[in-house]
């Protein structure tokens, strides 16, 4: 799986129940999604390169 | 009797249930009993025990918790008694109006709550219990605080055990129950934006496909970035706006048009009104016998001998298969504000095993409290013929449940048996009422019997 962002981190599942609540509060929720998105646009452009896969046994 | 833990209730160390014999107590930490006064001073407490929505707490003075065996008094800020449950059921043995009243109860309690500054932090039907066709809210300690500002926390905690299951029902016609037991957290809103198509998303983009889009997307954000997220504020106004649109939404999703083989079985039953009365007096006169305080139900229907045992016994739990059946009953049971009758979706031939951490934290249906008197009335035929069930198997781990009861006999002749018989082979060369009679036999002692008039059926009432 190649999702950038994930490394990093483990799952919230509760990550959309709080983006949704500041989403639908207005306009400075909608920045904050659109700041997260940037982001993940960013890491996909900073990312190294990855390592060649392990040999399978 | 010392005290002893309560199984379910671990997750919230402020505030622990232990049981004590007869009593139910709940021992809260230092820092959950100022938050519990915090919601006592609130009025909110009072408000809901007198409308019914929340279980009855009597605090226990310092001489009573002193004589409490099993915890330290000092580590108890708090120690409150409620009373006991009838008997425990939970979400994936309701119907579809009991999960959308427990579903509305706790949205009701939500909003009224953040008036008042509190607010509601867990949001889960096993925090619900019925005492009859009431829903109550049995944990007093999911009330907290509200730091202004922060989101609900519970939001996706409702979606995932009410509201996506109530969806599922309503506009896919699909059962909750199996998706309920196979998963004590519900079904998450990715999973139900998989299942919905485009043309039934009506009313539930925001909660389910755009928090879905959300999760999916946002789930794995690195730390730093939720920490950037998080620092983003809500109103109150917006919360409440997000708690009265789900009630719009749950209050706007109607019964699903289950395909019912049973629901039309009062109408089209195969015997005419003597053999009716004959049944009533027979049932009637089993139960004065013995004059029980908790009686089952097996295979209720539309609960005719349930409501009957009810007039004495101070609980019926009354056990359908046919989800339609449990929900025109619940539908009743409310409308006439009973509180002594349960009634639950189940499959007799697969009971509710034990749940939840160590398997134990919700007990098996078998195991959740004995029963006085056990009814199996036009049951019997359908564990034995549709699910092969041997006759002595029936009565020796069924009828077992309690020392007495009433048992019905329907023969293969009996059209409802040709019925069940007209799609398979039959099989069943020792299905006979004598066979039944020496399985009875086994464990009890037949104290009355007799033929129902026009029918070929047989009732037989016995006891230890």
């Amino acid at each position: 799986m190649d999702i950038p962002g994930m490394y990093l981190a483990y799952i919230d599942p509760s990550a959309g129940g709080f983006l949704l609540q500041i989403v639908l509060g207005g306009l400075a929720g909608v920045a904050v999604i659109v700041k997260l998105q940037w982001r993940r646009i960013r890491a996909l452009f900073a990312r190294a390169p990855r390592d060649p896969e392990p040999p399978r046994s | 009797m010392g005290l002893v833990a309560d199984p379910a209730s671990y997750r919230d160390p402020d505030a622990r249930v232990f049981h004590d014999g007869a009593r139910v107590l709940r021992v809260f930490s230092p820092r959950g009993a100022a938050q519990y006064r915090a919601f006592l001073d609130t009025g909110l407490s009072d408000r809901f025990c007198e409308r019914g929505d929340l279980v009855a707490s009597r605090p226990l003075d310092v001489a009573e918790v002193d004589a409490l065996d099993g915890i330290e008094p000092a580590s108890a800020g708090l120690v409150v008694e409620h009373p006991r449950i009838p008997f425990l059921s939970y979400c994936f043995e309701w119907s579809f109006q009991m999960l959308r009243e427990a579903a509305l109860l706790e949205l009701r309690l939500a909003r009224e709550s953040l008036e008042r500054g509190q607010i509601l932090k867990d949001a889960t039907p096993y925090n619900v219990q019925f005492i009859g066709a009431r829903p109550v809210h049995i944990d007093v300690g999911s009330f907290e605080p509200w730091t202004p500002g922060t989101p609900w926390p519970a939001y996706t905690q409702f979606c995932r055990l009410f509201l996506n299951p109530l969806i599922l029902a309503a506009r896919l016609g699909v059962p909750f129950h199996p998706w309920l037991r196979g998963a004590q957290e519900g079904i998450s809103p990715e999973t139900m934006c998989a299942l919905l198509p485009w043309h039934k998303r009506g009313g539930a983009w925001r909660d389910v496909v755009v928090h879905a889009w959300l999760n999916r997307r946002f789930a794995g954000a690195s730390p730093e970035a939720a920490r950037e997220a998080r620092a983003a504020t809500v109103s109150r106004e917006m919360i409440l706006g997000t708690m009265e649109r789900l009630a719009r939404t749950i209050e706007s999703l109607d019964a699903p048009d289950e395909p019912s083989a049973w629901i039309g079985y009062e109408a089209e039953k195969p015997y005419g009104p003597e053999a009716q009365r004959f049944k009533d007096e027979f049932v009637e006169r089993a139960l004065s016998r013995v004059s029980p305080r908790v009686v089952w139900d097996l295979g209720c229907n539309t609960g005719r001998y349930s409501l009957m045992a009810a007039r004495t016994a101070e609980t019926v739990v009354a056990v359908d298969g046919d989800p339609a059946v449990v929900d025109a009953l619940f539908r009743k049971l409310q409308e006439e504000k009973n509180e002594r009758v349960l009634c639950l979706v189940m499959d007799l031939t697969d009971p509710s095993p034990g749940q939840g951490w160590g398997g134990r934290a919700r007990p098996a249906f078998l195991d959740r409290g004995a029963a006085d008197f056990c009814m199996m009335l036009s049951l019997v035929h359908h564990l034995a013929i549709s699910a092969n069930v041997p006759l002595e198997r029936i009565v020796g781990d069924l009828a077992t449940a309690a020392p007495a009861g009433v048992i019905e006999f329907v023969p293969k002749d009996d059209p409802m048996v040709r019925r069940l018989l007209s799609w398979r082979k039959d099989v069943f060369e020792d299905y006979s009422v004598s066979a039944l009679e020496r399985a009875i036999g086994r464990t009890f002692r037949v104290v009355d019997r007799g033929r129902v008039p026009g029918a070929e059926r047989e009732l037989i009432a016995f006891n230890r």
